[in-house]
């Protein structure tokens, strides 16, 4: 028999899946070469359980790819996804996920349904988790949702 | 809203989630052969792995992780030697191979993948980092997941 309990259901996903955060739907960028932060990492490690991305405007025509970066405060940046396909004309619903290691940004073929963990879980240091198109494109939106747990005590994770 | 959880809820989830973590605090890096963990009464399952370089290290250090058992009967290495991580600045990290491999460091500071190993049942004893090197400034911290398997296993940090 399902469980009803709204605060059940939200503490199952939160023990199988890890503590969700979002962004919300905006459009990709290159900001000069850092991209768009999409989330903030704050008071110590977390672990980064799976990330995706949901298209929300098509992006008009033009090469733009589209990689995955944490960008610490300290320290050099680790690209977690490189750049993904062609993104032009990706269709509202088609989604991105992180791939396995050292692996490109996935996108999916279809609408439906999008990998959660081929990625390994990361360790993610304080800072924030960036978008990095290749250009700036005029329309193309996408919003984010990420999984963590929090490792050293009192740290989280935010959409920014 | 998950950042709206206290510390200690958000803490218990984390351990539902990737099982009881423990620390070694941040330690001088010395040529030495060091206990970082300790297992004790029993098995263990170890779930999750990496070291994280606090302070930049100042001079020759290869590093590999050995599991060191109570019975004398013999080091297991869980990870080889890595590269030699001399000049690498704080925010790298290292993590285990899969089966067989050398103990593996980031190229940058901002995230560090700790689930390519397998799970490893630990046997009592030590988890020893082996620092064949000449650093006298760096140091490292390190961290680990586990589930006990044997009733009252535990681990503690050396």
């Amino acid at each position: 028999m399902p469980i009803q309990n709204q605060s059940i259901l939200e503490n199952l996903s939160n023990i199988h899946a890890g503590l969700r955060v979002d962004s919300a739907a905006a459009l990709i960028i290159n900001g000069a070469g850092v991209g768009r932060p999409i989330f903030t990492i704050a008071g110590g490690n977390v672990m980064l359980l799976a990330l995706y991305g949901e298209c929300m405007t098509t992006v008009p025509a033009g090469a733009v790819t589209l990689e995955i970066d944490c960008v610490p405060t300290v320290g050099t940046t680790t690209i977690i996804a490189t750049a993904s396909a062609n993104l032009v004309a990706t269709a509202l619903g088609q989604m991105l996920h992180l791939p396995a290691l050292a692996g490109a940004l996935t996108v999916t073929a279809g609408c439906g349904a999008c990998s959660f963990s081929l990625n390994p879980n990361y360790v993610v240091r304080p800072g924030t988790i960036n978008a990095l198109a290749t250009i700036d494109p005029a329309t193309g939106t996408f919003r984010w949702s990420a999984f963590y747990m929090p490792i050293d005590p009192g740290s989280y994770m935010v959409g920014s | 809203m998950p950042e709206n959880y206290s510390v200690d809820t958000q803490s218990k989830l984390a351990d539902m989630r990737l099982a009881f973590r423990v620390v070694r605090p941040t330690a001088l890096l010395t040529a030495a052969t060091v206990p970082i963990f300790y297992v004790y009464g029993g098995n263990v399952l170890m779930t999750a792995f990496y070291g994280e370089i606090m302070v930049v290290l100042d001079a020759a250090s290869v590093i590999s992780i050995n599991m060191d058992v109570d019975t004398g009967a013999g080091d297991t290495a869980l990870a080889a030697n890595g590269a030699d991580a001399n000049t690498y600045v704080a925010g790298r990290m290292c993590y285990l191979p899969a089966v067989a491999g050398v103990l593996t460091w980031t190229a940058e500071c901002g995230a560090c993948p700790v689930n390519v190993a397998p799970d490893y049942v630990l046997r009592p004893g030590h988890i020893d980092m082996v620092c064949n090197g000449a650093a006298t400034l760096g140091s490292m911290r390190w961290t680990m997941w586990y589930v006990p398997v044997t009733a009252g296993a535990y681990v503690v940090a050396g």
